[in-house]
């Protein structure tokens, strides 16, 4: 055998690493990019569709409410069901949910040691579908307003 | 004769990119978990409250906007504790509620702004069955502005009605029934 083509026997393959470095460091910068330092335990609810806005206000930590075509969700569990987006009639002759009053009140109770004193305790991030009537949402918020919650933030995706 | 000058030389260009491949690897399961795949704003609210005045009214003419979503018609007024009746009923103006409705909205607002800049309240008075994504959009036309571009092509707005109270026309009276 020829010393040349020993030499070929030799060479051992190698995997062509740069193209796969290429791909992860354009993933790892959008990553970065996209990364939420602050959680504020903010949870999209997947059942309802956000409006969109030019709003840029900051979050602040606040007690989750999502206003679904089905139902009024506190902190994630339903406690008042609607129906294509309508309450029962009573709460609106009323002018209050009972069942979300009463949720949020239990949520402030629980929320009066954890948050500090910058106004926190009493707000309400609001989430509801873009298809939700403002007699339903305005209930929704004064309901909240009897719980306590004075303060909300309605939730939007920036445009 | 160059055979081993040759290989030590391939072996100094290649580059050993594991280590980085590693690194990589680590990072992007851990952004994976705390990458947010959509952006959410918030826009901050309040609903009426009685309060006390306190001290003397302010000195400056400040005006509170009503924006009445009202059937067909998107309508604004104003109110005010320091400007006279006359001037307050001369600003109200109507847009009709279609898809020109927020930039007409904006012009109005913008003219307000200009005459009283230190005002910023926006009372939400609608109508029962107003969708809240209309709702959205109104609010995003009084909040604020779009300027042209600065000179380094970053968009700039300028700041009308950031203050958002929602509140309830009161119940109209029913019409006498005809005898």
């Amino acid at each position: 055998m020829t010393p040349r083509l020993r030499r070929r026997r030799r060479a051992r393959p190698t995997l062509m690493l740069t193209s796969l470095l290429d791909m992860f460091t354009i993933i790892l910068i959008f990553l970065i990019v996209s990364f939420e330092s602050e959680d504020y335990d903010f949870r999209l609810n997947p059942d309802l569709k956000l409006p969109e806005s030019t709003a840029r206000s900051a979050f602040k930590p606040a007690a989750n409410v999502a206003v679904t075509r089905s139902g009024v969700l506190v902190e994630g569990f339903l406690v008042a069901p609607l129906t294509d987006g309508r309450g029962q009639a009573p709460w609106y002759t009323e002018g209050t949910i009972p069942p979300v009053v009463e949720a949020l009140e239990r949520v402030k109770a629980l929320r009066a040691g954890e948050v500090s004193d910058d106004g926190g305790a009493s707000i309400v991030m609001l989430q509801a579908d873009e298809g939700i009537d403002y007699a339903t949402l305005y209930l929704v918020m004064r309901s909240a307003g009897l719980a306590g919650f004075d303060k909300y933030r309605l939730a939007v995706l920036k445009r | 004769m160059f055979e081993r000058y040759h290989a030590a030389r391939e072996q100094a260009g290649a580059l050993d990119l594991i280590p980085i491949m590693n690194l990589m690897v680590t990072l992007i399961p851990f952004l994976m978990l705390g990458a947010a795949f959509y952006h959410v704003g918030v826009i901050p609210a309040s609903v009426p409250t009685q309060v006390e005045r306190l001290g003397e009214p302010p000195s400056d003419e400040v005006i509170t906007v009503n924006l009445e979503v009202r059937g067909p018609t998107v309508r604004l007024s104003a109110q005010s504790a320091t400007v006279d009746a006359e001037t307050l009923a001369s600003l109200a103006f109507e847009v009709p509620r279609d898809e020109g409705a927020a930039a007409a909205l904006t012009v109005g607002l913008a003219r307000w702004k200009a005459r009283y800049p230190r005002s910023d309240t926006v009372v939400v008075l609608p109508d029962d069955d107003v969708r809240y994504a209309e709702l959205v959009a109104l609010l995003d036309a009084a909040r604020e502005e779009a300027l042209p571009p600065g000179a380094d092509g970053a968009p700039r707005v300028r700041p009308l009605f950031p203050v958002t109270v929602f509140s309830q026309r009161p119940a109209e009276p029913a019409e006498p029934e005809a005898p």
